[in-house]
């Protein structure tokens, strides 16, 4: 039986185990995470208030701005609160109305966000199984010309063929990174929720 | 009676609260239970469980809690006067949801892992029986009068139909996809089976084992794969039934006799299981990723409250005093 080095091993054993790098579902075999993929977050799964007002107004700036700092993950829900309270306050007769404005302005905010999110996981799942297959490839010819051969040690091996070493590192590193890129949408899910129940509760 | 004395006497009445029970949620990633007052509706203490702790019930009188601690292999038991773990007993790999017989003295818990119904006796912790049933068992159920056990298998899509006397398999019956949850109405007469990835809830006659009708439900401007049923609660009075949708967060209020939805609420998000308190004052929702607890008042059917949890609550169970 050939002889495969401890790295050689390990390497084969990184590919092999899909779910420490997120678990592919077999449904969609470029999403990387454990997380499922799910389309945009629609209207109705955040929202029960009025529906989206036929007519528009002539001037929606200060909806909008307030959309943007809501849909911002970087304003505090807290601040997002009292941004909402003073606009409620603000608002005239036409509050409903106005404020189901400012949620379907964030939350398409929040979807054109997540949809650039999802599209870059996607791009650096793609990225990943060339990176793999590369690393594979790697792998195979350094056993193949080992054939016959003592096994180096891992530090010798590593030392002979840094090439391998380095692309395994990039592989490994960009695993570890998955696991808080694939939470982003969910995150954005739940901002969504909080933003809509916030609006909401002023109606 | 003197009017001074029938004021203190009112002023004493309204000072008793007349309906305060526990409710108990596992909070799957933070490895807690928040414990809650019915009453007060908000959350008193905050409990240290297992690892990934999920199905949660109450001894029928209430002095202790059983907890599915899946990640430990394990059910933690508390006793709900302290709070304090008394004792882990048995459960199989990967115990997930479990039920309980009336004398409280048998436990029935799926196995996910390893595709069995492992029954414990809970005095002597000891393991009677291990039936082997389909792929990822779930959803446990037994009925009123203790003769028929249910499981339901995630993968092989069915409700498996178990003797719980002599644990022989009696019967199985073809559901949708992915069923999660199954429960017994009150007088036994039907089975109710949620299907996740199905989207709808089966109900089951359990003597025949044919299903009486497959509920759907269409929540207007949600995609089907947003609806996905879980947990379920029947009124003692059979007739209103609420299903938690999951991703669609709502739950739905369904006509237990006409079958027909009467309405959804919308509570948080990834709501999955669901509790009543014993005078049905209120329905309780678990919401997985919005991190809270919505508080349904049945009477009106509208959400009076929302407060947050642990982090990713997914069992609920309410204490039966």
């Amino acid at each position: 039986m050939r002889r495969v080095a401890p790295i050689v091993f390990s390497v084969f054993c990184a590919f092999a185990a899909p779910a420490q790098a997120g678990g592919p579902p077999p449904s969609d075999g470029d999403w990387p995470c454990v997380q499922r993929r799910a389309g945009a977050i629609s209207r109705a799964a955040v929202w029960s208030g009025p529906e989206t007002p036929a007519s528009r107004p002539d001037n929606e700036d200060a909806e909008y701005l307030l959309a943007r700092k809501l849909a911002s993950r970087r304003t505090p829900m807290a601040e997002a609160e009292s941004l909402i309270d003073q606009f409620a306050q603000e608002a005239g007769a036409d509050k409903d109305e106005r404020l189901t404005r400012v949620f379907d302005k964030a939350l398409e905010l929040i979807n054109a966000e997540r949809d650039k999110v999802i599209a870059g996981i996607l791009r650096y799942a793609r990225g990943q199984k060339i990176l793999a297959a590369k690393v594979r490839e790697e792998a195979e010819k350094i056993s193949d010309a080992q054939e016959n051969q003592e096994p180096l040690a891992p530090d010798d091996l590593e030392k002979a063929h840094p090439e391998l070493k380095w692309d395994k590192r990039i592989f490994d590193d960009r695993a570890r990174a998955l696991t808080a890129v694939c939470e982003t949408p969910v995150l954005l899910e739940k901002r969504a929720f909080a933003i809509a129940q916030a609006l909401q509760r002023r109606l | 009676m003197k009017p001074a004395r029938l004021a203190c006497l009112m002023l004493f009445v309204a000072a008793v609260p007349t309906s305060a029970n526990k409710v108990y949620v596992t909070n799957e990633k933070s490895n807690t239970i928040s414990v809650i007052d019915s009453d007060t509706l908000s959350v008193v203490q905050t409990i240290k469980a297992g690892r990934r702790p999920r199905g949660v019930l109450t001894s029928p009188d209430g002095k202790l809690l059983y907890v599915c601690a899946s990640d430990d292999d394990g059910v933690q038991v508390f006793d709900t006067a302290t709070m304090k773990l008394q004792r882990t007993l048995l459960s199989g790999p990967d115990p997930e949801q479990f039920a309980l017989n009336a004398a409280g003295n048998l436990l029935y818990i799926s196995n996910e892992d390893s595709s069995e119904v492992t029954i414990v006796d809970v005095e002597k912790n000891q393991i009677m029986a291990r039936v082997p049933v389909g792929v990822e068992p779930e959803g446990m159920a037994l009925s009123p009068d203790g003769a028929v056990l249910v499981n339901t298998s995630e993968t092989t899509n069915m409700a498996h139909f178990i003797d719980a006397r002599t644990f022989k398999p009696i019967g199985n019956v073809l559901v949708d996809k992915r069923p999660r949850y199954a429960i017994f109405s009150r007088d036994g007469s039907q089975l109710w089976v949620s299907s996740e990835v199905g989207g709808s809830v089966a109900v089951i006659d359990p003597h025949s084992q044919k299903i009486l009708k497959k509920i759907r439900f269409d929540v207007p401007g949600l995609t089907s794969e947003e609806i996905q049923p879980v947990g379920i609660r029947l009124t003692a009075d059979g007739k209103t039934a609420f299903v938690a949708l999951g991703p669609a967060n709502r739950v739905a209020v369904v006509d237990a006799q006409t079958f027909e939805v009467r309405k959804y609420l919308l509570v948080g998000q990834r709501v999955w299981h669901l509790a009543l308190t014993p005078d049905e004052k209120y329905l309780f929702t678990a919401n997985g990723n919005s991190n809270d607890v919505s508080v349904i008042d049945v009477a009106g059917l509208r959400v009076i409250k929302s407060f947050p949890v642990g982090a990713a609550p997914l069992g609920i169970a309410v204490s039966p005093h």
